[in-house]
């Protein structure tokens, strides 16, 4: 069996997703005495204290690493060209209009300057190689790709102006991948056995296969190295614990409540950006009676910086008509609207979607498994919410398990006890649970098919309320029993 | 066609209803007024089924009215 290098998107944007963004007066050298496996995984940069900027610089390069790649002749995926320069203007924008620079004048401009174009471009491309290199160690650690290709080279593949002298020793060296001390001496810096080498490193490692291997003695013929994720993941763990009491005063001191210590043990506290963060941010959390323009506001904050863009999604449209008014173009721009809201690392896990515009007898659309149906005659205001109806089908369906069971465990919490019966304004095989749902239609259960079918128009119909007119908005969100629900529906945007 | 007729009757006994007309589940319609309409606060000119039930039940909590609602016939088409 052959293999290719592996593409490592999905690993590296969970890498890059999972870190939580931390604000601190702490130096890169001090950060260094800060456990791996808390740096690991926290997005900082060396005394940046402004949350909202990591937060802003943390989700734009995640969404650079989904949203603006490209598959280049020789197979290699990469980022599209100019999304890195765009990243950088974006956060330099935010940068000044938080108010963050350099404490000193003269520093303007230089690598302590967090608006400057050299520490943002070392930001970005540092966390996309660490992201990228990280999926590569993963799959790397993929039982079969680890016995085609058991160990790796450590090699220059970049001039820099300052090579630092601990590094010569090992170029041009072999070690199996799994010599997790061999790898994590070399950086230094990161003191994890994946790239970046350090800080403005130009080494890489390229893949040794089992014969060089086996030549260079690293091991017996026919013998299977064994992945050892688990045991740098371990070892990880272990960085966590048995920490000096000076060690843990400090790191309390410079951290405050972005940790958690227990006993000689340390750990981030969860700061992940959640609905209720967003609703707290906006002062919706305790407001008795939400306005248009509350809604205005939160929608924005819905959207992602860099979404996923519809033609990456689509993989066909066919019977799109110009004589019915239901053009390509129309149909993108609606798929478009909702991509707007869903963040791209759940977009780049979900299928893509075959779209046909057809005569339905009764129907304004429907999905299911990838293949979305549209009625010809749609008007331009019913195809945004019809969209926006099935693509949340695609989301509940082929998303993941947890929005799913969240779902199912909601819908029958509300209609425990109930009949099933016809719902109103529907044709008599159209059966679910009334109950209390703004719309019947909710309540619809589909026998016969996965989760009992139950549940399945829950999200559909809520998610329709990101169409409506703000006005519209508040008055939904201000109905309690609406907004419980929909709550939980708007968490697959998280 | 279907027909959504939301009424409230406040605790003086007066009525005001919300009429809705549609044809489909996820459009919105022009919603047409009768009986003590200067009673409401607002109105909502155009909404599909679910908003126009919200904005009953509503006005039913805010006022100390009573909710009630009656529906007839079928859509003809709908999201799925």
């Amino acid at each position: 069996m052959q293999f290719t290098r592996p593409t490592p998107f999905a690993e590296a944007i969970e890498k890059l997703g999972n870190r939580s963004p931390i604000v601190s007066q702490l130096t890169s050298a001090e950060w260094r005495d800060v456990p791996v496996a808390l740096r690991e995984r926290a997005f900082f940069s060396s005394r940046v204290e402004s949350a909202r900027f990591l937060q802003r610089g943390r989700d734009a390069i995640t969404d650079l690493l989904t949203g603006a790649r490209e598959t280049l002749p020789n197979g290699q995926v990469a980022l599209k060209a100019g999304s890195r320069a765009a990243v950088i203007r974006r956060l330099q924008e935010f940068a000044v209009a938080e108010g963050l620079g350099p404490l000193l004048p003269e520093d303007q401009g230089t690598i302590k300057d967090i608006t400057s174009e050299r520490r943002l471009g070392l930001i970005v491309d540092t966390q996309v190689r660490q992201a990228h290199d990280f999926g590569y160690w993963k799959q790397g650690m993929d039982a079969d790709v680890l016995d085609e290709f058991p160990a790796q080279r450590f090699v220059r593949v970049q001039d820099v102006e300052e090579a630092r002298d601990a590094h010569v020793p090992y170029e041009d060296q072999v070690a199996l991948k799994t010599d997790l001390d061999f790898w994590t001496r070399i950086n230094e810096d990161f003191g994890v056995p994946w790239g970046p080498w350090g800080w403005g490193c130009g080494h890489d490692v390229e893949d040794v296969d089992r014969a060089e291997a086996e030549e260079l003695g690293l091991l017996q013929p026919g013998q299977r190295v064994k992945p050892v994720e688990q045991d740098f993941n371990a070892r990880l763990q272990a960085s966590t614990r048995g920490l000096e009491p000076d060690l843990l005063a400090k790191l309390r001191a410079e951290l405050g409540e972005q940790v958690v210590i227990e006993g000689d043990t340390i750990r981030w506290r969860d700061q992940r950006t959640t609905l209720d963060t967003v609703l707290r941010e906006l002062g919706l959390d305790k407001k008795a009676k939400a306005s248009a323009d509350d809604m205005r506001r939160l929608r924005e904050e819905l959207k992602e910086a860099n979404p996923a863009r519809a033609k990456d999604v689509i993989s066909s449209i066919s019977g799109a008509d110009s004589e019915t008014g239901l053009t390509a173009d129309k149909i993108n721009a609606a798929v478009q609207e909702f991509l707007d809201y869903v963040p791209p690392a759940l977009v780049a896990r979900l299928p893509k979607i075959s779209i046909d515009v057809k005569a339905l007898p009764d129907a304004n659309g429907s999905y299911w498994k990838g293949r979305m149906e549209l009625r010809t005659d749609l008007s331009q205001s019913e195809l945004k919410r019809v969209v926006h109806h099935e693509m949340m089908h695609w989301i509940h369906l082929d998303g993941s398990p947890e929005y799913r069971a969240a779902i199912k465990t909601h819908f029958e919490a509300r209609t425990a006890g109930e009949a099933v019966q016809q719902l109103p304004g529907y044709s008599s095989d159209i059966v679910g649970k009334k109950d209390d749902w703004f719309d019947s239609y909710a309540g619809r259960i589909y026998s016969g098919l996965g989760d009992k079918g139950e549940g399945w128009e829950v999200p559909t119909r809520y998610i329709e309320w990101l169409t409506k007119s703000p006005d519209e908005m508040a008055r939904r969100w201000n109905d309690p029993t609406f907004r419980e629900t929909l709550k939980i529906v708007l968490t697959a945007l998280f | 066609m279907f027909t959504l007729l939301c009424s409230l009757t406040f605790p003086d006994g007066q009525v005001v209803t919300g009429k809705l007309h549609a044809l489909s589940a996820n459009e919105d319609y022009p919603v047409t007024y009768d009986g003590a309409v200067a009673r409401l606060p607002e109105r909502v000119d155009v909404t599909d089924e679910g908003g126009l039930r919200i904005f009953f039940k509503t006005l039913a909590r805010e006022t100390g009215a009573q909710y009630h609602e009656t529906s007839t016939g079928e859509y003809e088409r709908w999201a799925q």
